[in-house]
């Protein structure tokens, strides 16, 4: 389980990237970073770098709020929990 | 069907698994059992402080992990290991580049090992038969130093965001603690109520505090 002090964001990579056979491996390749980074984004251990969304939102040719999704922007004010 | 299928490729990539672990192990688990044990030997480490039996404990880790790395990333089904250790086969050849990554990565283990265990190793054997030898140690330390620097700042370039995120991290879950550590028992050595380090003291906690504090951010962001 991933506590709040790291997960901030849900995103559908490992959706996006299962529809297209990709393995994690892959998919680092296309994004030139290590497939421990796609690891850690998949189980959301870690929120990409603004570059890197854009990397990842053009490859699917999505938007990145398509992919992902930002709790806290659901109603709730900078430092409170999302409802 | 397909489950017995998969348990049957899973058997003999097991048994490879074992022997290809067992023949790595012994190839760093030798000649690091025979350097321990001659220090050993030339010295009781039961009588030397605990900053030196602590320091000689980490550099000995150091350079395992660094012996272990490099001779991984000397071949490509170890770099394949490397990347993903689940992968479903390891015949997948690793980028340019990720060899060399790797290998730096080794080089900074191993020099953060033989740079942590040359003052022991000189207190314990070198200083019983030539006690000139220490401003050559202490060059051959500032060399080491320098290009560990470089090294570091070579691993720093070659990383991608998540690992530079890691080492940052770690970095200041290391600071936050032990200024804090070092703050207490410096008003408590000042006060009377805490007995006086050494710099050798302190440079060995703080070693042992950035294995553990890099550890633990290295777990959270999925890496183990």
């Amino acid at each position: 389980m991933v506590s709040e002090w790291i997960r901030a964001m849900r995103n559908r990579l490992k959706v996006l990237r299962a529809e297209r056979n990709w393995s994690q491996a892959d998919l680092a390749e296309r994004l030139a970073v290590s497939r421990q980074t796609i690891n850690a984004l998949e189980t959301g251990r870690y929120d990409p770098s603004l570059p890197l969304a854009f990397r990842i939102g053009r490859l699917f040719g999505l938007p990145i709020e398509a992919i992902f999704q930002d709790d806290a922007a659901d109603g709730a004010e900078p430092g409170e929990t999302a409802k | 069907m397909n489950g017995d299928v998969a348990m049957e490729r899973e058997r003999p990539r097991s048994a490879m698994r074992i022997v290809v672990m067992t023949a790595v192990g012994l190839l760093v688990g030798l000649p690091m059992g025979w350097v321990v044990g001659k220090v050993l030997k030339a010295a009781d480490l039961r009588t030397l402080p605990w900053s030196d039996q602590a320091a000689m404990a980490l550099a000995m880790l150091f350079i395992a992990t660094g012996a272990l790395i490099a001779i991984f990333a000397a071949t490509r089904r170890g770099q394949a290991i490397l990347i993903d250790p689940n992968a479903p086969d390891y015949d997948r050849p690793a980028r340019p580049g990720v060899a060399a990554y790797y290998l730096l990565q080794a080089a900074v283990l191993l020099l953060a090992g033989a740079m942590l265990a040359a003052p022991v190793v000189y207190l314990v054997i070198v200083n019983t038969t030539r006690a000139d030898a220490g401003p050559t140690i202490m060059l051959a330390v500032l060399v080491g130093f320098a290009l560990q620097t470089a090294l570091n700042l070579a691993v720093w370039r070659r990383s991608d965001e998540l690992m530079r995120r890691v080492i940052a991290e770690s970095a200041a879950l290391c600071f936050w603690a032990l200024q804090g550590v070092f703050f207490l028992w410096a008003c408590g050595e000042r006060l009377g109520v805490l007995p006086a380090i050494s710099s050798w003291d302190a440079v060995t906690v703080m070693m042992g505090g950035y294995l553990i504090a890099s550890t633990i951010v290295f777990y959270r962001r999925g890496l183990g």
